[in-house]
């Protein structure tokens, strides 16, 4: 290759750097991939994880001790433990229209019914399990909270009564609880947040993607639909080096694109409003994991 | 200085190159005459190395193209069939590109461009960007860049195509301007009045062969024809006309 003797002499290198910084300039001057590459593709990560935080969020308030508006059915026949949960925020509606808290949650109309029947008396008078129903649907996002916080309070309210029931016949309430579990939390504020964070790779991978992908497409299918591959190619220049100079164009993009979304993050997350967001978070993640085992 | 022998290029079972043989002087423009699909454009990629060739072989000033093709491209001026710019580009950034990627030192980049420039009537568009040039505009740019590294040999296909009246005549005028400098310059053409008005040599193409080769006016005679046009249709019109 004497002739070629230009190339063999760090003009590969110096091919590959000219093609690189044609393509970079070339589309750093299209306002489509600028929007792709340095706006879009940095923000969409953070404004995913803000919205995935709100709805964390309102989650977290609904779970709060505020009122629980819920119809029940048959009031009257346990006014004890009426009392009980009113005192526990239990807001007691009327019941449902026509009286059937099937057809009531069918229609939508209640989240869910509680419905205490008129044997619970005579049952909770002679030491029997009294039973209560839970009506409700559980394929509706809208009951899992209200039926959670109902199942909690009714369950409690049943373990006061049976400590009663058995100082009552002079035995201590220990003794119906022959095994105790105690959660110790080691978890702390990091531990937390790391918990949330560890979604932010596929975001992070999700940014990469869309920062290059348009360069990607545009420096090679492009070049063939506007018709300059083949002028390209006539020049003096090996075709590996082309594509590694395009390969690097492409590369920077996806890379500045992932720095400027590290960036985007790194500002949400010392937004006042992230620490307890991910608090919250790693909370349900923590329960959801020990419900799970 | 440009020859070629025996060249061939099957595509599956079409045979677009069969055994092309010719050779093109320096100072002088040879012209590749042949109708739609006779294998022109085929002939010319492997000219300028885009393809490897099956069989024969092409010497561009004594350098074998099939097997250094880098060196054979720095020799040669390429204006393809597919001249698309960089429409983000100016005229002069498009230039530039090929100025470097050919290797040019820096310093003789700016006046070599600022001569393309002038010499093509294209200084008003220089700094514009490529996106919305007329197809005369864009000839110019194509033109300029595959002439940036001042090459001794010159492959145009089809340069005339979807140019008017005017820029035609430029085109003329600045391909007699590369003859006069000494240049090896080959186009390509089916159009019969570009051929006549600028060929020194003819070699007429059809079916993947070389049917004829001559300067025009040897042609009329072989073909006892009054025109070029008469010539080129006895030559390659009729099977019994290929065979006779």
């Amino acid at each position: 290759m004497k002739h070629a003797g230009f190339w063999m002499r760090g003009g590969w290198m110096h091919a590959a750097l000219t093609v690189f910084f044609k393509e970079v300039i070339e589309n750093l001057r299209d306002r489509r991939t600028v929007l792709n590459a340095l706006i879009t593709g940095p923000l969409i990560g953070p404004i995913l994880f803000a919205l995935l935080l709100g709805v964390q969020l309102r989650q977290q308030i609904e779970q709060a001790e505020k009122p629980l508006p819920i119809p029940v059915i048959g009031v009257r026949n346990a006014p004890n433990l009426i009392a009980y949960l009113r005192a526990q925020g239990l807001v007691v509606k009327p019941p449902p229209q026509g009286g059937s808290a099937q057809v009531a949650v069918d229609q939508q109309r209640a989240s869910v019914v509680l419905v205490i029947p008129k044997r619970f008396a005579q049952a909770w008078a002679q030491g029997e399990p009294a039973g209560v129903e839970l009506v409700y649907d559980s394929s509706r996002h809208a009951s899992a909270t209200p039926v959670r916080r109902l199942r909690g309070m009714i369950s409690r309210y049943a373990s006061i009564t049976a400590a009663q029931r058995m100082l009552v016949r002079g035995l201590s309430p220990t003794l119906g609880r022959p095994v105790v579990v105690e959660r110790r939390d080691q978890a702390t504020a990091q531990s937390r947040s790391a918990l949330v964070f560890s979604i932010l790779p596929y975001f992070f991978v999700l940014t990469v993607f869309l920062g290059g992908m348009y360069l990607a497409i545009d420096t090679t299918a492009g070049e063939r639909e506007r018709q300059s591959l083949e002028p390209l190619l006539a020049n003096p220049v090996a075709r590996n080096a082309i594509l590694a100079g395009k390969l690097m164009a492409t590369t920077a993009f996806a890379l500045v694109s992932l720095c400027l979304s590290i960036l985007a993050f790194a500002l949400c997350r010392h937004h006042p409003a992230a620490d307890a967001a991910i608090d919250g978070i790693a909370g349900s993640l923590a329960d959801s994991g020990g419900r799970l085992c | 200085m440009i020859e070629v022998k025996g060249l061939v290029k099957t595509f599956g079972a079409v045979q677009a190159v069969n055994g092309v043989t010719f050779s093109a002087a320096d100072g002088e423009i040879t012209g590749l005459l042949g109708p739609n699909g006779a294998g022109k454009t085929t002939t010319l990629r492997m000219l300028y190395t885009l393809m490897r060739p099956d069989a024969g072989s092409v010497h561009l000033d004594g350098i074998d193209a099939v097997a250094e093709p880098l060196a054979a491209r720095l020799r040669l001026g390429v204006l393809p069939d597919a001249r698309g710019l960089y429409k983000r580009l100016t005229a002069r950034e498009n230039i530039t590109y090929f100025a470097r990627l050919h290797g040019m030192a820096v310093e003789r980049q700016k006046p070599r461009i600022d001569a393309l420039l002038e010499v093509l009537g294209m200084r008003d568009i220089a700094d514009r960007r490529a996106e919305g040039f007329s197809q005369g505009q864009r000839v110019k740019v194509a033109l300029a860049r595959a002439l940036v590294h001042d090459p001794k040999n010159l492959i145009l296909d089809e340069p005339g195509n979807g140019l008017d009246v005017m820029a035609t005549r430029a085109l003329r005028d600045f391909l007699r301007v590369l003859r006069s400098e000494g240049r090896c310059v080959l186009f390509s053409s089916h159009i019969m009045q570009e051929v006549t008005a600028l060929c020194d040599r003819v070699v007429v193409i059809a079916q993947g062969r070389v049917v004829a080769i001559g300067t025009p006016q040897e042609l009329l005679e072989r073909t006892a024809s009054d025109t070029l046009e008469d010539a080129f249709v006895r030559l390659i019109g009729t099977d019994e006309g290929l065979s006779a």
